[in-house]
């Protein structure tokens, strides 16, 4: 196991790598000048005043000995000051990761909570009304923007029957009941698209097990239907879908920013979004990258612990 | 479709017989018997329709008319007016041609890029196809909204920049794919046949890797589309799509927000025509793979 864990931290390297280009290479995208983009609009600029600033932010080097500036930065935690309000980047992300980590993680799990059942219940009873009604629910649930999914759950449960709180966000851990109250529809929004496409693999995944020469074994040995679902059939089957619930719960970390937004959650993709309308380009270069490194490390995690699961993966 | 086969079979002569499960069996057939297939077809049919005959049925989508702001819906004005006045209606129907727009030249650059890059990666392999899927790595690193939004936002805003962006998002998954069915179909016998023959290397991949590896690649751009079209609506509703007065039906979800209390029609109808075009479109998606390789319908039932 220890093998396959370094192998796989080794594999992850040139995507970090190849990742901290592109952040890196957004800022060249920006049309004008990049001092002006890094310092802000409202910089009083002379042309010697560039030429200072130029000079100051490294700007005037060769691209690689820029990029490795930049990257030595970053790993030391220094990710720019915002054009806005010059605060250091760096600090409102910490401040505002655990949030959007805490609306992730109830996001999936309310995901699975929908998807697991619909999805087992579909692949037992394979072509019933059961299994037309969940691929429906996800056949609808794939089309639906989750952040109008947010508008009409607002509508719903705040305008008109006045049950939640329309948007705000408290800590879970200060608060628990209040800060469900902020959180569920939020984590709805992005957990009930989520739990479509999770569904589908629950349902195949399961289906395939099903045919397996070992179920029919535990069948033949005369166990009950639902001890050979339990014991031999579900629990094969769910650990591909550890997997894609990895993989959601990085999708979840795109769709939080306008989710984010929507319902005033204070983390990291209502930051970016606030950041895009200023043009304030460190914060949106230090988000993209915060949340990607994020991404990252799950699917690492989930690779992880897949190989655990399965021990046949680390021989491959 | 089994009924008349066997009795109409047995009336002919042998020769004959080849004929009736070809008419049964052609793409056409398929098509109109796939039921996913023709919804799909429906739904995004109605919309590009609608977004073709916009100039006739619709009125003037930025035309002001502050006396009937807030309008719910009426005979006059089916989906209701926004809060200038401008009746949604027409809105809708135009913004369906800057979401239709959108998807197809999005999904377009996805092709362009995804498909040679990933011919290329898989069939040349070694350091090429390391370097290039490692750089494809790193793009899909990021969520896709989160990737296109920032791009957007760096080129600035506009309806071109934010085709680009998505465009560039969905260069990844067309390469990958493209890559594994290169792959696949390089060891084939037939590809081994035409190396035997002194085929060049373009001809293999012109004339029989493309040919061959492309059906997947259809599914996956309708079901891209589909995927491009929520991508705008985000991009729009943070104000990185289209300018107004264009009307973008992410766009409209943005301005009719703050009115969600006492004009919910404005939340309403952008959201089931985003809704309904991109379930036409995944529904295209599985029909297509269904049609195009039947093989593969019969593994999964």
């Amino acid at each position: 196991m220890s093998k396959y864990i370094l192998r796989r931290l080794i594999q992850t390297l040139p995507v970090i790598f190849f990742m901290s280009i592109i952040v890196f290479g957004l800022t060249f995208l920006i049309p004008g000048d990049p001092v002006v983009a890094i310092l802000g609009p409202d910089t009083a600029r002379t042309m010697e005043s560039l030429e200072v600033a130029r000079k100051e932010l490294g700007l005037d080097q060769p691209l690689p000995i820029q990029y490795f500036n930049w990257l030595g930065k970053a790993l030391q935690g220094d990710l720019g000051r915002s054009t806005r309000n010059k605060h250091p980047v760096s600090e409102s992300l910490v401040q505002r990761l655990p949030v959007s980590i805490e609306l992730a993680v109830v996001s999936i799990v309310i995901a699975a909570i929908i998807a697991l059942p619909l999805g087992i219940l579909a692949a037992i009873r394979v072509n019933s009304r059961w299994d037309l009604t969940a691929s429906l629910i996800s056949v609808v649930g794939l089309a639906i923007p989750n952040f109008w999914l947010g508008i009409l759950m607002i509508w719903l449960f705040a305008v008109q029957l006045k049950w939640l709180p329309a948007s705000g966000y408290t800590s879970i851990f200060e608060d628990p009941i209040a800060g469900l109250r902020h959180m569920i529809m939020p984590a709805l929004a992005l957990g009930g698209g989520a739990s479509a496409g999770l569904m589908r693999h629950v349902r195949s995944s399961l289906l395939e097990v099903l045919r397996d020469d070992y179920v029919r074994t535990a069948r033949a040995k005369g166990l009950r239907e639902r001890r050979v679902l339990v014991r031999h059939a579900l629990k094969n089957s769910l650990i591909p879908v550890v997997t894609v619930m990895g993989l959601t719960l990085g999708g979840l970390m795109g769709g939080s920013l306008i989710v984010e937004s929507i319902f005033l959650v204070p983390g990291v993709g209502s930051l970016l979004v606030t950041a895009i309308f200023h043009r304030d380009f460190p914060v949106i270069q230090a988000g993209a990258m915060v949340l990607a490194m994020f991404v990252i490390l799950i699917n690492l995690g989930v690779d992880l612990l897949y190989a655990f699961l399965d021990p046949r993966i680390r021989y491959q | 479709m089994p009924s008349s086969t066997p009795a109409s079979a047995t009336n002919k002569a042998p020769g004959a017989v080849a004929v009736v499960p070809q008419a049964r069996t052609g793409i056409w057939f398929r098509v109109r018997h796939n039921r996913q297939m023709i919804i799909g077809l429906v739904c995004v049919g109605t919309f590009a329709l609608l977004a073709l005959l916009a100039p006739i049925i619709a009125k003037d989508p930025a035309a002001l008319d502050l006396m009937n702001d807030l309008l719910p819906p009426s005979s006059e004005a089916p989906f209701g007016t926004d809060e200038l006045g401008r009746d949604q209606f027409s809105r809708i129907v135009y913004g369906g041609r800057v979401s239709l727009q959108v998807a197809m030249l999005a999904v377009g650059i996805g092709l362009i890029f995804g498909v040679p890059v990933g011919l290329i990666a898989g069939f040349y392999g070694k350091r090429i196809d390391n370097v290039t899927m490692r750089i494809m790595d790193g793009l899909q690193a990021f969520p896709a909204v989160l990737l296109a939004i920032v791009i957007a936002s760096v080129l600035g805003s506009g309806l071109t920049n934010a085709m680009i962006a998505i465009g560039i998002v969905s260069i990844p998954g067309f390469a990958r794919l493209m890559r594994g069915q290169t792959l696949q179909i390089k060891e084939t016998d037939y590809v081994m046949a035409a190396r035997a023959v002194g085929a060049r290397n373009s001809h293999i991949i012109f004339r029989h890797i493309l040919p061959n590896g492309i059906a997947p690649i259809i599914v996956a751009a309708a079901v891209s589309s589909a995927g491009a079209i929520l991508t705008e609506a985000s991009l729009s509703f943070v104000g990185l799509g289209a300018r107004p007065p264009t009307p973008s039906w992410g766009g409209m979800l943005q301005t009719g927000y703050p009115y969600l209390s006492t004009a919910i029609w404005l939340s309403m109808f952008p959201g089931v025509a985003i809704a309904v075009t991109t379930l036409g479109l995944n529904f295209l998606g599985d029909g297509l793979r269904d049609v195009l390789d039947p093989k593969l319908r019969r593994g999964r039932n």
